[in-house]
């Protein structure tokens, strides 16, 4: 019975580990050819922008106008900061459009005292479905400012206002507690002006806001942040901005495009259908929807992902709020995927259906179940004396020494381009920390995804708030 | 072959069954250890570049600072007062490092920029053989010119020896398309015969992005001579035989100044309607662009562009060619555009109306303001709220228009854009603020009743909540009393409260009264048990 069961345990045992190993293989080979592909793109992107004309983009007459939508729930601390650097960007025509989404505190009445906004009747156009704003607010002395206040209905719907009332070919999407760089809008034009195809989404980079210096609505120093935490995550929005999404979209495959700041050609999202509410990360689900529209279509298109167009955003400053954070993207990327599952190895899509889309689903959404598997079972496998321990602990230090390997490989990217972390004390302590991220702060992560997992399957569907830490020049503050 | 023993059977209480060690794990060992010393070594490496990357580039940054303010020292005497140009260019010559070569050369382009020092650059910089440089690197990989390029190349007088010998193979190999595109965009800043030749040539490039950059700059820098080649390409772009894309070379050929226009006739007559709307529509941005600085008339277009917009391009086949031709013909400021522009205002086209509604946005075309009064009424709502704002752009008489507008017009959807614009445009004040005589409070009052009956009414409660006149507010309170709405009831109810003027109290508690038993008469009756 007993040589029976260990007969089975053993079985169980091997198929997860060809499991382990597979996805290991896949899941980093993948990662290193992405990393590869993007230290060259970055590379030359970094060489052309010298010449690239950025001012020519800024005087010229035909450089097309951007509304951009702050969707706004509860965002108090954040709201004035967020409007005024959007009102200061450098962009020769630009329209602000905040949606208040029935905030239960003070983010209203600070919008108005503050832009000394009026509260006006203006006409509402619906194309995309919509809890209908109950409000308009503004001032004829700041035109370029709209705010617009509903009932709670989620933030897609606050972005589907949004495209409702913009009048501009294109629209850019800002989380309202993030702060944009003066030229950042004008750098994510850039590649739409350019294109001689039909660019219909183009997104920037986010990096973290925790530690920076903001004054009158600017970053005016960068540091990292003091928490550990924080830091973690500086490596992994380094790692996954600079190379995952640069990545992908070398390989017009790009799936993921940060809702945070993304700019998209406004009839091709109304197209699409907006927003949608069938998942918690609608910013994921839009650009997929967009792809599956444009392909039955048969029409030509682009997407497209730049690194330098830089977006500011608080991260979670405490465990609780990074575990709600991560189960929300992650239970977000499991409807999504299975939302869109008809693109999986579909040739119509092509390196979307074939490429990336099979990495997110097998890699990014089920990766974490293999790896929590893999997290318990070696270590049973081991107690068990089914696996040595030399091979336990060869296989546990090549999946650090290989995760540690990719986050460094992001940390050289960022310095090879941008060197947005002047002090050498600072570069040193990113290097530390991207080696330091496979011990503890990996598995964290692996963790909160799995829950998210469990979420999906226990069919929620709503939101966790994260209310985020933003340091001023004076103070710190709730944002 | 290795055995591997799982463990102790006598410990382990089952029976000992030698398992012979599958090779693949001996493999596997193998190559997990040979893949992590590899990865190992890698991630070292990777953090040494970082560091060492980080420590070459302060050092670099350090020199530049340094070599920067050295060049500053030295230039800044040279623009103030022409000196010496052999000494100047012999001090110069010091700064042979790549880091000295580069702060130089950005002190000297950033003078540049300055129209009067840049005849002092450019002397400085063809003394230095720069210009000889860049033009050779830039015209190194560059097809033989054809066509329209070669013919003006030969007009330019164009007589360039390219390099020999080892010269010219260490130039083709230096020269990728990254050097070239940077050649090119110095050449553009420093502009000279030789370096706007180069940049005609560099438009045969192989590299479309090295193509894109000389077509720009050759935009930029307006020589009239190169605007054939530079039309030629759009048609081309347009057909579909360029890579390059069409905003590009808009955004080159709307560089050029208004009299160079002349030289679009070719493309204005295309049988390729895209082509003569494009063609349009860069005519269109250089005449707004010297219509922000200037008063245009048809004296400042040639004879042919007026004859082609007054005669062809308004009823040009293709509504987006009469749309774009409605903008220039607004800037002929004579009596037949104003007559075209009447006619493009009652346009089949939805747009070409709404084009035309924005281009009579002066006081200039008052007189066809009855014609925009007209489409205040429009079908489509973006040529209602273009003629509306047109109609705000004319003055005080344009808002008589609309207000009267207002006043008049039954159908709700025209009395909402009017009324958005009334309150965007910020006129609304103005009319709030004008109440004088019983005329102005007559017509205030019928504005104010206007909105009420549109429930348009958020703009004037919080006018009645503010601090203005106590007249306006009988106005106001005039107005709102014919709404039964909870909102205008709440305001008239604080105005009867907190209002410090006892008149204002007095006749919101009158209106409030009145809606509060209107409000009630109105509501359905519940029938209980």
């Amino acid at each position: 019975m007993l040589g029976i069961s260990r007969d089975v345990v053993l079985l169980i045992t091997n198929i997860f580990s060809d499991i382990i190993v597979l996805y290991f293989i896949v899941g980093n080979g993948i990662y290193t050819v992405l990393m590869l592909m993007s230290f060259v793109t970055v590379w030359f992107y970094q060489k052309r922008i010298g010449y690239a004309g950025l001012q020519e983009v800024r005087e010229s007459p035909v450089t097309p106008p951007v509304t951009i939508i702050v969707p706004a729930f509860n965002e108090e601390r954040s709201i004035i900061f967020t409007v005024e650097s959007l009102l200061r960007m450098d962009y020769p025509a630009k329209e602000i459009i905040v949606v208040d989404d029935g905030s239960t505190d003070q983010t209203l009445l600070r919008l108005i005292e503050y832009f000394q906004l009026i509260q006006m009747d203006l006409i509402y156009r619906p194309r995309l479905p919509s809890n209908p704003p109950t409000a308009f607010y503004y001032n004829p002395h700041v035109p370029m400012l709209t705010v617009v206040t509903k009932l709670n209905g989620g933030k897609s719907h606050a972005l589907n206002v949004g495209i409702n009332m913009a009048r501009s070919p294109y629209f850019c999407t800002v989380d309202a507690d993030c702060i944009l760089e003066r030229d950042s809008l004008l750098r994510l034009m850039y590649p739409v002006i350019k294109s001689s195809v039909n660019t219909v989404l183009s997104a920037g980079i986010v990096r973290i806001l925790n530690g920076c210096v903001v004054k009158d609505g600017q970053v005016t120093e960068i540091r990292l942040p003091s928490r550990a935490i924080e830091r973690f995550q500086v490596i992994e929005y380094l790692r996954s901005f600079l190379f995952g999404r640069t990545g992908w979209n070398l390989l017009n495959a790009t799936f993921i495009a940060s809702g945070a700041f993304c700019i998209f050609h406004r009839e091709t999202a109304i197209a699409a259908g907006g927003f949608s509410t069938d998942t918690v990360t609608e910013d994921i689900d839009i650009v997929n929807c967009i792809h599956r529209n444009l392909r039955a279509g048969r029409r030509k298109y682009r997407m497209s992902f730049t690194t330098d167009p830089v977006c500011w955003t608080a991260a979670p400053h405490n465990l609780w709020l990074l575990g709600r954070q991560r189960r929300r993207w992650h239970l977000g990327l499991v409807q999504t995927v299975m939302k869109h599952n008809s693109m999986l190895f579909s040739w119509r899509y092509r390196a979307i259906g074939l490429l990336s889309m099979p990495f997110q689903t097998f890699v990014e959404t089920f990766g974490c179940l293999v790896e929590g598997v893999g997290y318990v079972l070696i270590p049973v496998s081991f107690l068990l004396g089914l696996t040595p321990l030399y091979l336990f602990l060869l296989f546990i230090l090549l999946a650090f020494v290989y995760g540690a390997l990719l986050s460094v490989g992001g940390v050289l990217l960022e310095e090879l381009t941008y060197r947005r972390y002047p002090k050498m004390g600072d570069l040193l302590r990113l290097l530390l920390y991207a080696a330091l991220e496979n011990f503890g702060y990996r598995q964290l992560i692996v963790l909160f995804r799995v829950q998210g997992f469990f979420q999906y399957l226990r069919g929620k569907k709503t939101w966790e708030v994260v209310h985020h830490h933003l340091r001023t020049e004076e103070k710190e503050t709730l944002a | 072959m290795l055995e591997y023993n799982v463990g102790d059977p006598d410990q382990r209480g089952y029976t000992k069954q030698p398992v012979p060690m599958p090779i693949r794990i001996e493999i596997l060992i193998e190559i997990v250890v040979s893949v992590i010393v590899v990865i190992f070594v890698a991630a070292a490496g990777f953090i040494l570049v970082v560091i060492q990357r980080r420590i070459n580039r302060r050092r670099f940054f350090e020199e530049l600072d340094w070599a920067r303010e050295r060049t500053e020292e030295l230039v800044e005497p040279v623009y103030q007062n022409h000196s010496d140009w052999d000494a100047v260019i012999n001090s110069f010559r010091d700064f042979r490092t790549k880091v000295g070569r580069q702060a130089l050369e950005e002190t000297l382009l950033r003078h540049a920029k300055v129209a009067e020092q840049l005849a002092v650059t450019r002397q400085i910089v063809q003394k230095m053989g720069w210009i000889q440089e860049w033009v050779d690197v830039l015209r190194s990989r560059a097809n033989k010119p054809s066509g329209e390029t070669a013919r003006m190349l030969a007009e330019f007088g164009d007589d360039y020896r390219p390099p020999t010998g080892v010269r010219r193979i260490r130039l083709w190999l230096r020269a990728n398309f990254m050097t070239r595109c940077k050649a090119a965009n110095k050449l553009a800043r420093v502009p000279t015969p030789e370096g706007i030749q180069a940049l005609v040539v560099g438009i045969a490039d192989p590299h479309p992005e090295v193509r894109e950059i000389c077509f720009r700059h050759l935009g930029n820098l307006a020589d009239p001579a190169t605007l054939p080649v530079l039309i030629e390409e759009l048609i081309r772009v347009i057909e579909g035989s360029s890579p390059l894309s069409v905003r590009d070379m808009k955004t080159a050929l709307v560089q050029f100044p208004l009299e160079e226009v002349g030289a679009f006739p070719k493309a204005l007559e295309h049988p390729n309607r895209r082509i003569r709307f494009l063609a349009t529509d860069i005519i269109r941005e250089i005449t707004e662009r010297h219509a922000a600085t200037a008063f245009l008339s048809k004296n400042d277009f040639t004879p042919q562009i007026y004859r082609l917009f007054t005669e062809r391009l308004y009823q040009d086949e293709w509504g987006d060619v009469r749309a774009r031709a409605a903008m220039v013909l607004a800037h002929f400021h004579d009596s037949p555009s104003t007559t075209r522009l009447e006619k493009l205002l009652q346009d089949e086209v939805w747009f070409v109306r709404l084009h035309a509604c924005r281009a009579v946005a002066s006081k200039f075309y008052l007189p066809i303001a009855p014609a925009v009064a007209r489409r205040i009424s429009d079908t489509h709502w973006l040529v209602r709220e273009a003629a509306t704002r047109t109609l705000c752009k004319m003055g005080e008489p344009g808002v008589e228009h609309i207000i009267h507008s207002f006043l008049t017009i039954p159908d709700h959807y025209v009395l909402e854009q009017i009324c958005e614009e009334l309150q965007r445009s910020g006129i609304l004040f103005n009319i709030l603020h004008s109440v004088s005589d019983e005329q102005q409070r007559q017509r205030i009052l019928n504005v104010v009743i206007r909105m009420t009956s549109l429930e348009k009414v958020s703009i004037l409660r919080s006018y009645l909540l503010a601090p203005v006149s106590p007249d306006l507010k009988l106005v106001l309170i005039q107005g709102l009393a014919s709404s039964i709405s909870a909102e205008c009831l709440e305001t008239l109810q604080h105005c009867a409260e907190k209002d410090p003027d006892p008149m204002v109290r007095g006749a919101a508690l009158a209106a409030f009264q009145k809606g509060l038993a209107r409000a009630t008469a109105d509501m359905p009756v519940v029938e209980g048990n």
